[in-house]
């Protein structure tokens, strides 16, 4: 019950950085919390008193492998984006139209 | 014949690590090794054809059974999906041959390319939800890096967009997965199906899995990345995106998981019919008023791809069958006008409606293929967007959603409507006096144009037998529920 709790407090401490920080870095780091927080739950949801699953650990490890290959690539967006713009809060870079 | 399934995903994969290898090497090199691997690719998948509609199911594996080793499967819904895969990604290699020149090292956009074909076909042959996410993931990744491609501004903005809002998607689809797992047991799509009381599932699962296949196809609510994404990116990446990449790995899953999570009937099941026709009215109106063609081809995609899943959600035989045509369709004509307006922005350097016109004299080609793709589009008989949207109208009065066939119709019309705006402003009307000198595009550009043109024209003079020897089975694949 304990490490669903943690799973759920990653995801939604994560949530909250993505949906409400201005700051790219911040938005990454709420990405990366979140792919925890999703890799533990499925683990956790496929164990049973104790006995872990080997699939869901497997479903588990590539999360966690997906939500590494995809942080790297943002940033490395980010770091090019800071070079254009000079800065990483994203309120200074509405280029694109809605 | 089942060894082909393995060499569909490692024939792109080998050629991506040549490609990577010999970086340093000519350009015309990596030209010949991306066309000769999609080239293979759409080989292979025309010879599966034959075995897998009169032989049944093909199906491989390496490693130990279950979600644990590899394990491959063709169907007949895969099949439709590695030949839409095939025939798109040809058509875009040919087309980049030429485009891409203007972009900085072409050997890393053929990597990036052939990852996402490898990602895609991982997807549609994936015997397993484990598969189809991994391949879900190294497409996506892909296509992320791709948008970002010509590292200005606007393409690292739509990217970054695209990563954060993608990833929550695919997030929503490991957490749906994990649920569906620890209520099921299994992950494979063929024990998935035989379920007896596949509603348990439904409820949180149900709702996470719709929510990230929703966000990976752009869903009204959840198109807000699209848009930027497929329309910054260079075109043939726009292409596939738009035409291949948002099906394969957005509407095949829904399609997959339609008698598993979504019981037609069921409360999901409607919340499909509602986001589909919000997709097909959004999409339409949102395009109407804008004034840069890849936007307005994107806005397109919303409401076209509403169309497919209106045909999904309401899920008789008759209206998957038309929900399976538009998506060929579709992917046919959205490739015709992505390679059209990357035509027209690199022979007159802007893609702004307003200040095109009257190219139709200098671009014939371009002008005429763009022309066939639009009477496809806004449903002209007897090209294949007619049949497949009234096979979706018909099927949607026939289910008893009247409702839902009046959108479909509107939805119809509005189409025509943006695409009258989009073919009078750029092709037809006087030529403006800046693009007096413009050229038709070279030939690795028109030629792949003029073969979808003709695919266009093909499916709706052959469309009884098409369905009749490859949708039918696809659809009685979706039916039977994996």
């Amino acid at each position: 019950m304990s490490m669903a709790f943690v799973s759920a407090v990653l995801v939604a401490v994560g949530l909250y950085g993505v949906l409400l920080k201005r700051n790219l870095l911040k938005v990454l780091i709420g990405i990366a919390l979140m792919s925890l927080g999703v890799a533990s739950f499925v683990v956790i949801a496929g164990s049973n008193a104790g006995d872990v699953d080997a699939v869901s650990q497997t479903v588990g490890l590539v999360a966690v492998i997906g939500g590494g290959s995809v942080v790297s690539l943002m940033i490395v967006t980010a770091v090019r984006l800071h070079e254009k713009y000079g800065t990483l809060d994203i309120r200074e870079m509405r280029r694109l139209k809605g | 014949m089942s060894a082909v399934l393995p060499a569909l995903v490692a024939v792109p994969l080998l050629a991506a690590l040549v490609v990577a290898v010999a970086s340093r090497g000519p350009e015309r090199f990596f030209d010949v090794v991306c066309n000769a691997a999609t080239a293979v690719i759409l080989a292979l998948a025309v010879m599966l054809v034959g075995p897998v509609l009169s032989g049944g199911p093909l199906s491989w594996a390496l490693g130990v059974s279950g979600p644990l080793g590899i394990s491959l499967s063709a169907d007949a819904l895969s099949l439709v999906m590695l030949l839409v895969v095939a025939v798109g990604s040809l058509a875009a290699s040919v087309f980049s041959v030429s485009y891409m020149t203007d972009y900085t090292s072409k050997a890393k956009y053929y990597v990036l390319f052939l990852l996402m074909v490898a990602g895609m076909n991982m997807v549609v042959l994936g015997g397993d939800l484990l598969n189809m996410y991994v391949g879900i993931e190294v497409a996506a990744i892909a296509c992320y890096a791709l948008v970002a491609y010509g590292l200005g501004k606007e393409y690292l903005e739509a990217s970054f967009r695209y990563q954060v809002l993608g990833t929550v998607g695919t997030l929503c689809l490991v957490a749906g997965i994990g649920l569906l797992y620890s209520h099921t047991g299994t992950l494979s799509l063929a024990d998935l199906g035989t379920l007896d009381d596949a509603s348990g599932v439904s409820g949180v699962a149900g709702t996470l899995l719709l929510a990230g296949l929703a966000l990976k196809a752009a869903y009204v609510p959840f198109h807000a990345w699209l848009p930027d994404a497929h329309s910054t990116a260079p075109s043939p990446v726009s292409a596939m995106l738009s035409g291949v990449f948002i099906k394969v790995v957005g509407v095949y899953g829904l399609m997959r998981l339609l008698f598993v999570v979504f019981e037609p009937g069921s409360l999901l099941a409607t919340v499909l019919l509602v986001v589909a026709a919000l997709s097909i009215i959004a999409g339409a109106l949102l395009a109407l008023v804008q004034t840069d063609m890849k936007r307005l081809l994107a806005y397109c995609t919303i409401s076209q791809m509403g169309y497919i899943l209106l045909g999904i959600a309401i899920g008789t035989p008759l209206a998957l069958v038309g929900a399976l045509f538009h998506l060929v369709n579709h992917a046919m004509f959205k490739e015709l006008f992505f390679f059209g307006a990357g035509s027209v922005e690199r022979q007159t350097g802007t893609r702004d409606i307003a200040a095109l016109g009257g190219l139709n004299s200098c671009m014939p080609v371009t002008g005429v293929t763009s022309a066939i793709g639009f009477f496809s589009v806004s449903g002209c008989p007897p090209f294949g967007g007619f049949w497949s949207k009234l096979i979706i109208i018909v099927a949607a009065v026939q289910a008893g959603q009247l409702g839902y066939g009046i959108v479909a119709a509107i939805g119809a019309i509005v189409t025509v409507s943006y695409f009258l705006k989009y073919e009078k402003g750029v092709f037809f009307g006087s030529l403006p006096g800046a693009l007096q000198s413009v050229k038709e595009s070279p030939a690795t550009m028109w030629i792949p144009m003029v073969l979808l043109a003709a695919v266009c024209v093909v499916l709706g003079i052959v469309f009884p037998w098409f369905i009749d020897y490859l949708l039918e089975p696809a659809a009685q694949a979706i039916m039977l529920g994996a």
